[in-house]
């Protein structure tokens, strides 16, 4: 990939902190914890009752903004869609090159079978759940795309692997426009499924924390356009972020547990360093995968640090203590964070750490307040479930700022 | 995406179909009849329902793919590494060889399962080798862990277009080098949860196929000229084509579960024009992946160097074309 070419000229997120970008950069900022009582769906008698949901007020919103659907993921990522094409100054329909659809997600349209979950048989509405290209079909309704329409489903790293497929389609010249985005609405199955796993925390997520408990589910969507850079300087606009490098790999291992090396992790972070021609210490921040759950970030911090060993050890935080793990779209809200991280200097913190993991110490974890400082490049990873891995290296808009 | 990639082998797990040769004279023949079997969701308002499909079809998972714990892997994930393991990447893969797989069915029994469980439990007592079988990645997850492949390990998932996409993201995993070669595949599986969903005009059918991919080079089947796009410019990309000798296909393998779309796009071509649907039945995701491996089959058949368009088209409109030739 031509390092310098790919640029990010526009963002959009639907989150736990509501409707847009800016809504989830103050989240972060103001560093609030977005975990609460889940209240879509019916968690009496379940030993955890907690997740980060989309508000309902913004939920309620949405009916203002994009075409209805009976997928609320579906409507998530109209609505992220519009609006970064927005940000990016394109518009939806006409005159704006060739766009294609680069969607990553874990579940797509099968929580709509989740909400008949009651008491006795299930029952069991409409069809669109058994039906995967419906996640696209709200977004479809309100962008015209005449390239490629991808859906990704390759567990948790659904949304790297969009951003990925998206830059490769940009950079070849096979589309004008990508629209990189990630999915998922909150699923009552992934919630019934982790609690028979043990793997839900029963008050807040503490990833790298020595008493981390587990994870919470989380939903939304978010997108990132991606363009030639060439092509945002023509139309007079500054690229938000440039994608530096994106690799792949598997560890190959087991279906739900990582490689105790983390060996897949680290040949991605390698490799995006290699592909991008930056050392170790280059990397500002580590977004980290950062789950909260025992089996997964003692491997992840101890991977990190060995991929990533420089002269200091590489600064780490991961924002699913705040936003949950919302799946196929986490990676994509993370990489809206990093975009912003980049354009405000701020690394964000490890809000809900309160007592470092001994494990993690290979590792600098950020402080719950952040950091102020330059923030030049962003290392974003995603993993999960069947072992598939992508990493994505972000950097400045404006390749010399340092 | 590079300019090409070489078909290194094939592995197939489709009905009465075991190897390319059967595969190319079944796309020339009338659709064979299908048996009736009764499919059942149990703890579910869903009721029984009898219907003619394509299958059940085995996985005869070879011994090296391990037979420790395969009983409780999905049958559409069984299906997945039966084809994969029958190509000769995968018996001696390098820790670069990526997994590419297409479906629009894996893990939905399961998903639907539990959300039965769940309903009919108490919490938390739903079985826990279930949920995380219940996404989209259970065939390219088991592939990768069993065959021990530790490149890049994709899932696409949507209508038939992402058969072909798979492809065009296995070339484009090769040509960035995270990937020295690439095992591409597609499933199907049916059930009383995907039954709800079918089309009735279409016999549903399981099964599984899988290619080999290379960076190109040498004789065989090559792979090339991969186009996503809407159904207007697809429609121009053929009739251009067949317009001019040089540019000429030598046929045309479609996939979609528009029949109408298949009969106007055969009109009056100066070649043939074969239905993936029509003879193999309605593979979902599946069925724009069997639209290149049917038309490798065809080029393989061939007695001379043959050039065949696969192509896939969605009811929304989008498509994905890739060439398969040989030489």
């Amino acid at each position: 990939m031509d390092r310098d070419g790919v640029a990010v000229s526009g963002v959009g997120a639907v989150s736990p902190a509501g409707l847009g970008v800016h809504a989830l950069w103050r989240a972060i900022e103001d560093r609030r914890v977005l975990t609460g009582p889940v209240t879509r769906y019916d968690l009496s008698g379940y030993p955890t009752q907690r997740a980060a949901e989309v508000p309902p007020g913004a939920v309620a919103a949405l009916d203002s903004l994009v075409p209805p659907h009976e997928s609320l993921a579906a409507r998530y990522l109209a609505a992220a869609t519009l609006e970064a094409l927005g940000d990016a100054g394109l518009p939806a329909h006409r005159r704006r090159g060739r766009l294609g659809l680069f969607v990553g997600t874990v579940m797509g349209t099968r929580p709509l079978l989740d909400r008949a979950i009651g008491r006795g048989p299930l029952g069991v509405a409409d069809r669109a759940w058994a039906r995967p290209d419906e996640l696209l079909a709200a977004v479809r309704q309100v962008v015209t795309v005449d390239g490629p329409a991808v859906l990704f489903a390759p567990g948790c790293s659904a949304g790297n692997e969009a951003i990925a497929a998206g830059a490769a389609a940009v950079a070849s010249g096979e589309v004008d426009v990508a629209i990189c985005g990630g999915a998922d609405e909150l699923s009552l199955e992934v919630f019934a499924f982790f609690t028979s796993m043990r793997a839900l925390a029963g008050d807040e997520i503490r990833p790298f924390d020595a008493g981390r408990r587990g994870t919470m589910p989380g939903e939304g969507a978010a997108v990132l356009v991606l363009e030639r850079a060439e092509r945002v300087a023509r139309r007079g606009r500054r690229p938000l972020a440039r994608v530096l490098a994106t690799a792949s790999a598997a560890d190959a291992h087991n279906l739900t547990q990582p490689h105790p090396d983390g060996a897949g992790l680290i040949a991605t972070i390698q490799t995006c360093l290699d592909r991008a021609g930056v050392e170790p210490d280059d990397v500002d921040w580590v977004c980290a995968h950062g789950t909260g759950t025992p089996a997964n970030d003692a491997v992840e911090a101890r991977a990190v640090a060995k991929a990533l060993g420089g002269r200091r050890r590489p600064v780490l935080s991961s924002v699913k203590g705040q936003l949950g793990h919302a799946e196929g779209a986490a990676a994509v809200i993370e990489a809206v964070i990093g975009v912003r991280a980049l354009a405000h200097d701020l690394v964000p913190g490890n809000v809900t750490l309160l007592d470092p993991d001994p494990e993690c110490a290979g590792v600098d974890l950020v402080e719950p307040a952040g950091r102020r400082g330059p923030v030049r490049r962003v290392l974003s990873q995603a993993y999960g479930f069947g072992g598939a891995v992508c990493t994505v290296l972000l950097g400045k808009g404006i390749p010399d700022a340092r | 995406m590079p300019a090409s990639v070489a078909v290194r082998g094939v592995g197939l797990r489709l009905s009465d179909v075991d190897d390319l040769g059967a595969l190319a004279r079944r796309l020339s023949e009338a659709p064979a009849p299908a048996p009736v079997r009764r499919f059942a969701a149990p703890d579910t308002v869903l009721a029984p329902v009898e219907r003619a499909v394509y299958g059940p079809v085995e996985p005869r998972v070879p011994a090296r793919a391990g037979s420790r714990g395969l009983r409780t892997v999905p049958h559409e994930s069984l299906l997945a590494l039966g084809s994969a393991a029958d190509t000769p990447e995968t018996q001696a893969p390098d820790d670069r060889t990526a997994v590419v797989w297409a479906s629009s069915t894996a893990g939905l029994p399961e998903y639907a399962t539990v959300c039965a469980e769940a309903s009919t439990l108490e919490p938390g007592f739903v079985a826990p080798a279930l949920g995380p079988a219940s996404a989209y990645n259970g065939p390219a997850a088991t592939v990768s862990i069993r065959l021990g492949l530790a490149g890049p390990n994709l899932t696409l998932t949507g209508g038939a277009t992402a058969g072909i996409s798979a492809i065009a993201e296995a070339m484009r995993l090769i040509a960035s080098g995270d990937a020295s070669s690439a095992v591409v595949g597609a499933s199907a599986a049916v059930t009383r949860w995907s039954l709800t969903a079918a089309p009735d005009h279409l016999t549903p059918a399981e099964g599984a196929a899988c290619l080999a991919l290379d960076p190109a080079g040498g004789d065989g089947i090559q792979l090339r000229e991969c186009h996503r796009t809407d159904l207007v410019r697809a429609t121009a990309r053929v009739i251009q084509a067949a317009a001019r000798p040089e540019t000429r296909p030598d046929g045309l393998v479609i996939s979609t579960s528009d029949t109408g779309l298949v009969d106007a796009l055969a009109s009056g071509q100066p070649f043939p024009v074969w239905h993936v649907e029509r003879v193999l039945g309605d593979l979902g995701a599946a069925g724009g992946f069997l639209a290149v491996v049917g038309a490798a089959a065809l080029c393989a058949a061939a007695t001379g160097p043959t050039k065949i368009l696969a192509l896939a088209v969605e009811p929304c409109g989008s498509t994905a074309s890739l060439e398969v030739s040989s030489s």
